[in-house]
């Protein structure tokens, strides 16, 4: 299967950019959280964390 | 008006659970306790099957799969079914899942004990065990997911989310790092080589940690820590922060465990980067448990349940604090191959996952058995005694650590090693080894007395199987009110949510290894490097049968004291026949790299005899089986067709000539023993295990000469 990759993916260029790319789409994961986290409703979150306790 | 549903919750599988946690514990504990006992008193290897590089393995596999997992499925049984308002999907599925379970770990421990191992740390276990672990862990996941699929509560509390994270990534990491090519019921090949294998393993490595040790304990926390405490979690905003940052960021930092090998620069940056960003999640998530007992630090001084828990966080912020420090490359330089490493992971083990799931059972065991807890005063002696076990287990390992790192790199003013002898850094440390066997053995005590503790609890409680509840019946479509977000979508669709986070824990796995795989550059090629002779091919399978790597490194880190030591630093081209790659990740004994003609013949059959006769005060096992064992040459042809599938350019028909080709080499090296004036058989095990260690590093000594006259 490795073999089967390489075979036919051994053209790849640029891995220089893998590292940028994953740093983007990290901080992308990470601000969509961080907004959405502010963002949402309050009793909504406080229905939610009571959940344990119901 | 919504129809009220009368169903009952599955106690008996939690119990079940419970049980085996702390019987597996105990046991892992004890392992654990005795080889910590080896190290101070090798005359404790006293028989094969218990020599350390066996039972080392045990005791991490029995420590992390049997008390930590059997920890993992009580909490997420209980839980789960409360959080879901359902009964767990299929009473059938929770059977074959308990025990199919417990047959893997059995298995485990008589394959391992008998030297029947892939060699890849926390991986050990041989492919028809692999393959069990994917059924029964597929069990798993079918009766959680049937669950989350028939809850009566519409939103899935993050507890779940984690939960579901664990499952997806650890079977993930589970199937990619054990793909190998079996050559028996017994044998296999890693399909990876050298640095490959080395990427993959410890991406598997690291996320172990993550995912099977991490991610579902902090779901328990999220559920047991509120309802001990009787309050809500401080923030679930900062829950939700802490979720998706934390699963994916950990994905990404495995190369950490790599720093200043022959793995390729950008690699070890991006683990880097990655492992300090980590510190970020993991303390919210600490924060986020410790601040929940806010206004209820009076309740943690009178219940002992907040008291595990209160520690198993705190070790948890110690631990992820320390993480990210190992990671930087400075630090590293010191603390990778010492005992430091290994004080950071009982940190974790010990206080977090311990004490988390001896708080857990405490709290557990009384409600399902209907009773008071036994004794509250033996808890709290249970509680001390494993605190301070903890502190005797890390502090001297911490200072051991330290005190041999810093004593491989002195130099004196003459510019020659300070302690050119490895055993003078080793026998240095003896006092700090002794210190850490009593305080695992004040750990193994304290958990002893819980369990007399948890028995007697459950002797005196009537226990219910089944718990009848009630909740109302979901609604099909609940209206969506104006402003619902997007976020909420996900939360409350189970199969969304393991699909994104499976393309989320991927993404750091793919970016980071395709490169690595496909990129001709990543991995020089080295011309004088050639596969192993059959004869030393079966001498590796030796050293790795014998869990050699658990105490040798074979990596030699670019510094100017590991070079003086041992020679040359270690090149990505030099591993490429390795399957799998034995680099190791401690140095108890000194690095083999470029053990090869350092000794002679007899050094070394002298040595495995009986190691103190030629290092005098050596804490290693003594091998006399190898001796009195001959090879088992029917296997030598199938491991060279297997090598050859795996790309390792043997000749055609090589494997028709191999065992020829191993008794030529075995012939000779009997031939250099007996001048020696040791008489041993050719046939003998010893003698392909000098042949490998004889070759170790050799391919590329001409170079090291040519350099080393400059």
């Amino acid at each position: 299967m490795l073999s089967f990759i390489k075979k036919y993916a051994v053209g790849i260029s640029h891995v220089e950019i893998y590292p940028k790319v994953a740093l983007i789409i990290f901080f992308a994961v990470f601000l969509a959280m961080i907004y959405y986290a502010f963002a949402v409703d309050r009793k909504e979150i406080e229905k939610m964390a009571r959940i344990p306790l119901d | 008006m919504q129809q009220i549903e009368k169903f009952s919750y599955d106690n008996t599988s939690v119990r079940n659970f419970g049980y085996a946690a702390f019987i597996w514990g105990a046991v892992g504990m004890l392992v654990g306790v005795l080889i910590a006992l080896q190290l101070v008193i090798p005359q404790l290897n006293f028989i094969e099957q218990a020599t350390f590089g066996r039972l080392r393995p045990l005791h991490t596999n029995a420590v992390i799969f049997a008390f930590v997992g059997n920890g993992i499925f009580m909490g997420v049984y209980y839980s789960l079914q409360r959080l879901c308002k359902a009964r767990m999907w299929s009473d059938l599925l929770s059977k074959i899942h308990f025990w199919g379970w417990q047959l893997i770990i059995v298995l485990a421990a008589v394959t391992l004990i008998f030297g029947i191992t892939t060699g890849k740390e926390y991986a050990e276990l041989e492919w028809p065990i692999d393959i069990l672990i994917t059924l029964v862990w597929v069990v798993f996941g079918i009766n959680m997911f049937g669950t989350i699929l028939t809850r009566r509560e519409r939103h899935l509390y993050v507890a779940i989310w984690f939960y579901i994270a664990t499952w997806v990534t650890v079977a993930m990491l589970h199937i990619v790092n054990s793909l190998e090519l079996p050559i028996s019921w017994l044998k296999s090949y890693s399909l990876y080589a050298g640095v490959q294998d080395a990427l993959v393993q410890w991406w598997y490595g690291h996320n172990a940690v993550a995912f099977f040790l991490t991610t579902p304990y902090l779901g328990l926390m999220y559920y047991f820590l509120p309802k001990a405490a009787e309050r809500p979690v401080y923030s679930y905003r900062l829950s939700i922060i802490h979720f998706w940052a934390l699963i994916f960021i950990y994905i990404w930092a495995g190369p950490h465990h790599l720093l200043y090998t022959a793995l390729p620069d950008w690699a070890q940056s991006l683990g880097t980067v990655f492992s300090v960003m980590l510190i970020m999640p993991s303390w919210g998530g600490m924060l986020n448990g410790l601040l929940t007992l806010r206004g209820a630090w009076d309740k943690v001084r009178d219940d002992v349940v907040l008291k595990f828990y209160v520690v198993a966080v705190t070790a948890y912020g110690m631990a992820t604090f320390e993480g990210p420090m190992l990671s930087l490359k400075n630090v590293n330089a010191v603390s990778h191959y010492t005992d430091w490493t290994i004080a950071h992971a009982h940190v974790g083990a010990l206080g977090w996952n311990g004490f988390l799931t001896f708080g857990i059972l405490y709290w557990l065991v009384p409600l399902m058995f209907r009773t008071q807890l036994y004794s509250r005063k033996l808890a709290n002696i249970h509680f001390w005694v494993g605190t301070l076990g903890i502190l005797f287990y890390a502090i001297p390992m911490y200072w051991a650590g330290f005190a041999q790192s810093s004593m491989w790199k002195q130099f004196t003013p003459e510019g020659v090693l300070k302690y050119p002898n490895f055993l003078e850094t080793v026998n240095a440390i003896i006092p700090m080894y002794i210190t850490r066997a009593f305080g695992g053995g004040l750990y193994l005590i304290g958990s002893l007395v819980g369990i007399y503790n948890l028995v007697k609890t459950i002797r005196q409680g009537n226990f219910l199987p089944n718990e009848e509840t009630e909740a109302p019946a979901l609604a099909k479509h609940e209206a969506e009110h104006a402003g619902a977000h997007w976020h909420r979508w996900i939360e409350r669709r189970p199969v969304q949510m393991l699909v994104v986070s499976l393309v989320l824990v991927a993404i750091g796995g793919i970016i980071e290894m395709i490169p690595t795989f496909l990129i001709q550059t990543n991995i020089p090629t080295i011309s004088s490097v050639k596969p192993y002779t059959p004869l030393e091919l079966q001498g590796r399978d030796l050293y790795i049968k014998e869990g050699c790597y658990v105490c040798h490194s074979q990596m030699i880190r670019p510094f100017r004291s590991e070079v003086a030591r041992y020679g040359e630093y270690s090149k990505a081209g030099e591993f490429v026949y390795d399957h799998p790659f034995q680099w190791g990740s401690k140095r108890t004994g000194p690095d083999l790299a470029r053990e090869g003609g350092k000794y002679p013949d007899s050094w070394h059959y002298n040595h495995m005899l009986d190691p103190t006769t030629m290092s005098p005060g050596s804490i290693m096992p003594a091998y006399p089986w190898m001796i009195e064992r001959d090879i088992d040459t029917s296997t030598t042809a199938a491991k060279i067709r297997a090598m050859q599938k795996l790309g390792v350019p043997y000749d055609d028909g090589y494997d028709k000539i191999a065992n020829e080709e191993l008794l030529k080499q075995a012939r000779e090296i009997r031939a250099r023993l007996k001048k020696d004036g040791i008489e041993c058989s050719e046939t003998k095990e010893i003698i392909a295990m000098i042949a490998y260690l004889q070759r170790l590093g050799k391919d590329i000594k001409g170079e090291q000469t040519a350099l080393s006259n400059k």
